[in-house]
């Protein structure tokens, strides 16, 4: 047994004690006991760090007796990537596992002298959680359990090729961090409902987690798209693939959750609403997990592992919702809404329409994902839904979001008259006229298209004229405008923020629009041969060899030209990875902000002329500029700014 | 009765049994043709054997010769057994192929038919599509398993007499002990000479497998090894030189026995596994002739964690941390601080951001003078309502009362406004 595997049964001891002395604290009223669990679950992220320590030094000192070493590890391989122990099962569970100690560990930093009803239950809700994973970790995908004696390697079998790109260095942990970040908020959730103190402060003590959630959820699936666009070589960066949508679900149900959560700390309503969302959230991380990781649906990239684990993870999922749902069930009578809706035309009605197209959305594609398990299960054949499916049912409902994007902050909270709104309204409806006729002039025709580009700039104008106004009220305090703004953006820091955020939504929309114009084409040229195609010129050159230690195979030397300008020499390749015998397509790609020229080497004749494919993406770059704004905008909210405490004072 | 007549009677007797009382084995025929496809009539009265073993393991020999057609034939062979044709010409025995009769009654075959070839020195029509090592570490040795496949494209046999040069030449490792074979003998053609294995064929059309087996000394080390993996005498060390003709295919295995393996040009393949056996492999493609591929082999420190004193002394120490760590607050049981209920410090709060946001919308023109007029009555309502209600948490006791404690420990009496061991306000 190694250090990693001790210190990984201690935390598990450690775990079990920490749940038990909170219970005790609180059957018994008393605090040392409380402060014992808080201190185990000190121990527990201590002993859980060495456990991951542990792993590290097993992969950096190439212990190939150990099969987890052995399958994802290889003595040549960068110690960078040595280090992604998230590139196998075994080690992304203990990464789990760490993490999850790991918050529990600064929700207890953090909470020190606040919320002590909860934090009890709190702790409870969050060992629970670890003690599933550690068993899971320890029993059933153990990364340190040792070869047989006589089956050690010299070297092991190394890190897919596919997955060694800088993306993935930080996709997985991103993704991590959303998917487990939402169990603080759950857990707090469920420590109000046992304890009854359903107000608002459960939420405002999670509100920096579940943004912080929600954000790197956002960003690893950005990452996820973007690695697939570079790397995979099929011209896309999203094809509704199960392991896709596994991590856009709960994504959706926390983005409903966001804006939903307001109108409870507003008005004091959609309290039963704002549970259940946090509990659907996080019950949606685990069962993407169990998605991910069980074989239950096929998918291009999951990491398929039947038996054990999959039955656990998916009791363990079933437990979650049960419990969740029976404590819901008990406390309806606290969950009573303080207040009503005082009109339909309010931010609160918006928001709540916006809830129901998130629900709309997630609920299609919930069942859009496991329509092949319930085929299966009523008719015993195995249908695969694909992507026109989602595109059918999401293009509209995103659309109705879109349109609610810039509806929502132009109507008051509580109610708003029809005076104000037509006079709010005027502008972005005059720009989403604008921006119709100018699709229109650039041979756009399309309804959806022209429908996706008006309702952005709609929108677009919204958010422009919210931070006009604010400038301008400000500035009737006698502010500059650039004085104006930053204090606008100080006192109002959630809200402006919010339509950074917003703003990033509106770029990316722009380029799933684009995809409406893709282009895809296929032809075999010689050398010398020029290839024409939507304006552009692409001359095959030649095709050399590409040789590598741990590959072979064969780059392509292409010359693109546009409207009889040289834009560049794109090289696609083509290569079979020895070790791991898997092929790989890379493409290459000319990108500008109108759109990207995309292509890939599919095969090389024995005359020396190559099959090419081309794909025309048109504004998928707005989809990457939109990321980098949802970064800023997230930035934005996160950040804590010293006047917002002024602006409390002020007030 | 005189003995000549007992003798006569017998022999008739004898006779007679071979007729009223047959042969419990049926008698199967094989029958085919020889094909020289260059030369015709070059099949003609051409040698044809037959080898065959019964199921008691009866060896059964036959010769024939050819009719002029190339036609062959064999009569009243014993079934159930199994039998290896080949014909024998110019000196060279061309394998026809194997036909079994598994039953007494087996059916009878259709015609075995293959051909012969004249023999030509000319070597170039000879490429190797292989080349084959596997080494393994016996206890006291080496075990070096090494084969060459070899294929001839043209319709002919590549052959020479012994006293000519090797057509081709396979280098063993230096110092490698007997070379073991099947049946005691080396394959045909085969000569070894200084080390080298010295192919003279026959290599008929098509490919030929040359394997050779042979122990190395192991001493431990492991220059040893390298040494033994150069297949010529005058490269250096830890290289391949290969001779002509050029390799199609280099294939290397090594039994992991705790080396690193650095396979220069060779590429690193996935490690294969035989049983328990993991063989480290190393494939090259199109190897030309007279390149040199060097291979650095090192040994590596065992794969092994920190000592195990070392790993109990350290978890022990954790262990024992951790223990005192969360059993010292349980043990010294001390009542610790723990802050007022903040339910309606929230609550205030609530109310007062509710207040800036009415008054911004009012300001960014969303809200006339009479609806934020309403509002702020509603919400000023709300405010003095909840502060009515946080007066009355601080005079009753409610659960939220129960747990308050003075930051030094003390629990106060409900209605306390002062602590009555420090002092301070409550």
């Amino acid at each position: 047994m190694t250090l990693g595997e001790y210190s990984l049964f201690l935390a598990l001891f450690f775990c079990v004690y920490a749940a038990v002395a909170a219970v005790i604290s609180v059957a018994r009223d008393a605090p040392h006991w409380l402060r014992s669990a808080e201190r185990g679950v000190i121990a527990v992220f201590a002993l859980l760090s060495m456990s991951m320590i542990g792993l590290w030094a097993a992969l950096l000192g190439d212990r190939f007796d150990l099969a987890f070493v052995a399958q994802i590890s290889a003595r040549e391989q960068p110690w960078l990537f040595k280090m992604a122990l998230w590139g196998g099962q075994d080690g992304s569970m203990l990464l789990w596992t760490w993490m999850l100690a790991l918050m529990s560990f600064l929700v207890i930093r953090q909470n020190r002298d606040r919320n002590r009803r909860l934090i009890p239950w709190v702790i409870v809700s969050m060992m629970a959680n670890i003690a599933f994973f550690g068993v899971l970790v320890a029993f059933v995908s153990n990364p340190f359990e040792a070869l047989p004696p006589g089956h050690a390697y010299s070297s092991g079998n190394g890190m897919n090729p596919l997955l060694q790109h800088p993306a993935m260095l930080i996709h997985p942990p991103i993704l991590y961090v959303g998917l487990i970040g939402f169990a603080v908020p759950f857990s707090f959730a469920a420590a109000a409902l046992i304890t009854g103190e359903l107000g608002q402060n459960w939420f405002r003590a999670t509100r920096r987690w579940t943004l912080t959630a929600w954000f790197f959820l956002g960003i690893g699936i950005m990452l996820g798209g973007r690695w697939a666009y570079e790397v995979l070589g099929w011209g896309g960066y999203w094809a509704w693939d199960p392991v896709e949508n596994a991590s856009l679900m709960p994504w959706l149900a926390a983005t409903a959750f966001l804006h939903s959560v307001m109108i409870q700390e507003k008005r004091g309503m959609l309290k039963i609403w704002n549970v259940t969302l946090i509990g659907l959230t996080y019950s949606l991380c685990v069962f993407g997990t169990f998605l991910t990781r069980s074989g239950v649906v096929q998918s291009v990239h999951s990491f398929a592992n039947a038996g054990w684990f999959g039955t656990l993870f998916l009791v363990y999922v079933g437990v979650l919702i049960v419990v969740f749902a029976g404590l819901v069930l008990w406390r309806l009578p606290l969950l009573r809404s303080e207040n009503k809706l005082d009109s339909v035309i309010s931010r609160e009605a918006s928001f709540l329409l916006n809830n129901y197209a998130f629900m709309a959305l997630l609920s299609i594609i919930f069942f859009g994902t496991l329509y092949p398990v319930f085929s299966e299960a009523l008719t015993g054949v195995r249908v695969q839904i694909g992507p026109p499916f989602f595109r059918q049912f999401a293009g509209p409902l995103a659309l109705f979001l879109l349109f609610l994007t810039g509806v929502g902050p132009l109507i008051a909270w509580r109610r708003a008259t029809w005076v104000n709104l037509r006079k709010s309204f005027l502008w972005p409806a005059a720009f989403a006229l604008a921006a119709v006729a100018i699709a229109w002039a650039v041979g756009v025709r399309r309804f959806w298209p022209c429908a996706f580009f008006a309702l952005c700039a709609f929108s677009a104008a919204t958010i422009l004229e919210e931070y006009q106004r604010g400038i301008r009220a400000r500035m009737r305090r006698g502010e500059s405008v650039g004085r104006a703004f930053l204090e606008l953006m100080r006192r109002n820091q959630r809200r402006y923020a919010g339509y950074v955020v917003h703003l990033a939504v509106l770029l990316m929309f722009v380029g799933f629009a684009g995809a409406g114009f893709n282009l895809e084409e296929t032809k075999l040229l010689a050398p010398g041969q020029v290839w024409s195609l939507n304006g552009y010129d692409l001359e095959y050159r030649l095709t050399r060899q590409v040789t590598h230690p741990h590959y072979a195979g064969a780059v392509a030397r292409l010359a693109l030209s546009k409207d009889g300008r040289p834009v560049g020499i794109l090289t696609p390749q083509k290569r079979m990875y020895f070790q791991q015998e898997q092929p790989a397509t890379i493409p290459a790609v000319s990108s500008t902000l109108r759109e990207d020229f995309y292509v890939i080497l599919v095969g090389l004749e024995e005359d020396r002329s190559v099959a090419l494919k081309v794909y025309i993406n048109p504004l998928v770059n707005w989809i990457w500029i939109g990321g980098f704004v949802f970064v800023i905008g997230n930035t934005l909210l996160l950040w804590r700014l010293p006047e917002r405490r002024a602006r409390r004072s002020e007030s | 009765m005189s003995a000549t007549r007992i003798t006569a009677l017998a022999l008739a007797a004898l006779l007679a049994s071979g007729t009223l009382f047959p042969s419990s084995a049926n008698a199967v025929e094989i029958r085919g043709k020889v094909i020289h496809p260059t030369r015709p009539g070059g099949a003609a009265d051409i040698e044809v054997r037959l080898l065959g073993l019964t199921e008691d393991e009866e060896p059964i020999r036959a010769d024939t010769r050819t009719d002029g057609d190339g036609n062959y034939r064999f009569e009243d062979l014993p079934a159930p057994a199994t039998y290896l044709i080949a014909a024998s010409y110019d000196g060279i025995s061309f394998p026809g192929g194997t036909l079994s009769f598994p039953e007494a009654d087996s059916p009878p075959k259709p015609p075995l038919t293959f051909h012969i070839y004249d023999r030509t020195a000319d070597p170039s029509s000879l490429t190797a599509p292989s080349l084959r090592w596997i080494v393994e570490r016996e206890a006291d040795s080496y075990r070096v398993a090494q084969s060459i496949a070899v294929h001839n494209s043209r319709s002919g046999v590549v052959v020479v007499d012994e006293a000519a040069a090797p057509l081709l030449r396979m280098p063993l490792a230096p110092a490698h002990g007997e070379v073991r074979t099947a049946f005691g003998r080396l394959p045909e053609g085969v000569t070894i000479r200084d080390g080298i294995a010295e192919l003279r064929g026959p290599f008929l059309p098509g490919e030929r497998e040359i394997r050779l087996s042979y122990d190395l000394p192991a001493d431990g080390d492991l220059q040893t090894v390298i040494g033994a993996l150069q297949p010529t005498a005058t490269n250096g060390g830890g290289a391949w030189e290969l001779g002509a003709p050029r390799i199609e295919r280099l294939e290397l295995y090594l039994k992991d026995f705790g080396i690193a393996v650095d396979g220069g040009d060779l590429y690193p393949a996935r490690p294969v596994r035989d049983g328990d056996v993991t063989y480290l492999s190393f494939l090259g493609f199109e190897l030309e002739p007279g390149t040199r591929y060097p291979i650095r082999i090192t040994p590596l420190p065992p794969s092994s964690g920190p000592p195990t004193w070392a790993s109990i002394l350290l978890i022990s120490l954790l262990a024992g941390g951790s223990l005192y760590l969360v059993g010292r607050p349980v043990a010294a049981g001390s009542a610790e601080r723990v802050e007022v209920s903040e339910v309606a410090d929230v609550e205030k709060r609530a109310l007062r951001d509710a207040l800036a946001d009415l008054d911004f919308d009012f300001e960014t023109g969303k809200l006339s003078v009479q609806d934020r007029d309403r509002l702020r009555g509603e919400l000023k309502r709300e405010a003095v309502r909840s502060l009515a209600r946080r007066r009355r948490a601080v005079t009753t006791e409610s659960p939220a009362v129960r747990a308050i404690l003075c930051k030094c420990g003390h629990r106060p009496r409900p209605g306390d406004r002062f602590c009555a061991a420090c002092g301070k306000s409550l």
